[in-house]
């Protein structure tokens, strides 16, 4: 599916880490092989340390924390939000959705679409679209794009394939109608025959968490983990980047009549540096233009990862004046997006501990 | 397979196209030496 919108923009960009930060080095501990092949892994893949929450943080506390430092910051009012749209796949119960305990523990209006929407890594492109179709409405004219996880509550630490990448975060990116912004350009594609290479096994309704579901187990690849953990066929969701992530981007700038030398900044989800570094190679596009510092700073926080690359490593810049940027993300479902869009100037732009 | 590849890119100067990591590319020496002539590596 190919989107155009106009006359709407991204005008502020906060993200939220666990103040938690734990090493690589300390990881290998719990892992079943040799420390020289795991030390050789963060080499390749740029595993270095990540951010988690401790036991009991939910989804709702890191959002809730980001909104209560921009209100009291004053930069954002409460009764300024025509809607809010939470992209998790770690809510809180569910039933509510995640997006109404937030409203209801800021006391934001009763006047506010909120929305829950269950994605991953994907999830900024997906949140970003569907925040620009709500402002097609006259009576919307401000929205609050929640990405947040909190999956490492759902990985083993015994997995070497899932643990070493995983970060909790969450971001709030306010999205803003603005008469006379330039053209945004996305597209998006969706392939539910391959949902199984990154999934949950239990805890749904299809398989409810029991006993047996929390017994870890070894499938063979000497990692340890159980049916209530996450689960991911690192293998094939690296082929389904490869494969698909290039063309996406080449089908955005022809849709958009754009060149690709004319991005100034490519942000894409960060999985681990390897494979950012393969879709480099693979698009003749200089690393350079593409940050990949976030998972061996933070880890991999799912839909959070484009935020925090923009936080770490653009705000200054952002702040004081724009780029020309391409967004992608690709993840569980699988889903895939991409995004042509002028960011910034941003009225805020930075990252903030949540204790 | 990733540090395999990592450790190829490097030992024969080339870097090997994301979309030929798969299984099967790694599954014998042969299949390796065919993957490494196919993204131009010198042998």
């Amino acid at each position: 599916v190919n989107f155009r919108f106009q006359d709407k923009k991204i005008t502020g960009i906060l993200t939220v880490l666990p103040e938690h930060e734990q090493k690589f080095v300390d990881d290998m501990k719990n892992f079943n092989f040799p420390e020289a092949r795991s030390l050789k892994l963060k080499q390749v893949m740029g595993y270095d340390k990540h951010r988690l929450v401790t036991a009991g943080t939910c989804a709702s506390d890191l959002a809730i924390f980001g909104f209560r430092h921009l209100i009291e910051k004053e930069l954002l009012a409460p009764d300024g939000l025509d809607a809010m749209i939470v992209v998790t796949q770690s809510p809180d119960y569910f039933m509510p959705p995640t997006s109404n305990v937030i409203q209801g523990e800021l006391g934001l209006k009763q006047d506010a679409f909120c929305m829950d929407i269950n994605q991953g890594c994907a999830g900024f492109v997906i949140g970003l679209i569907q925040a620009f179709l709500m402002l097609e409405q006259e009576s919307v004219s401000r929205v609050a794009l929640v990405n947040v996880d909190v999956l490492s509550r759902k990985v083993s630490t015994k997995d070497r394939n899932s643990y070493p990448l995983t970060g909790d975060a969450a971001s709030i990116t306010i999205i803003e109608s603005d008469p006379g912004a330039g053209p945004i350009y996305a597209n998006l594609k969706m392939d539910g025959t391959r949902r199984e290479i990154l999934i949950i096994p239990a805890g749904g309704l299809r398989m409810p968490s029991t006993p047996e579901t929390a017994v870890l187990e070894d499938v063979g690849d000497g990692n340890l983990r159980a049916k209530d953990h996450l689960r991911m066929d690192g293998t094939a969701v690296f082929n389904f980047a490869q494969v698909e992530v290039p063309p996406m981007i080449e089908s955005l700038m022809q849709f958009a009549r754009a060149d690709i030398n004319q991005v100034d900044w490519f942000l894409f989800h960060q999985p681990n540096k390897f494979m950012l570094q393969k879709l480099c190679d693979k698009m003749k596009v200089p690393f350079a233009k593409m940050p990949s510092n976030v998972v061996e700073n933070f880890g991999n926080a799912s839909g959070v990862t484009i935020p925090t690359a923009i936080s770490f490593n653009l705000a200054e810049q952002l702040r004081s004046g724009g780029v020309t940027a391409c967004l992608a993300a690709f993840g569980s479902g699988l889903t895939w997006g991409s995004m042509l869009l002028r960011l910034g100037p941003l009225a805020f732009c930075s990252m903030i501990d949540y204790r | 397979v990733i540090t395999l590849v990592a450790a190829l890119d490097q030992a024969f100067s080339t870097s090997i196209d994301g979309t030929d990591i798969t299984p099967d590319n790694f599954r014998n020496l042969e299949a390796i030496r065919r993957l490494l002539g196919k993204n131009g590596a010198k042998l």
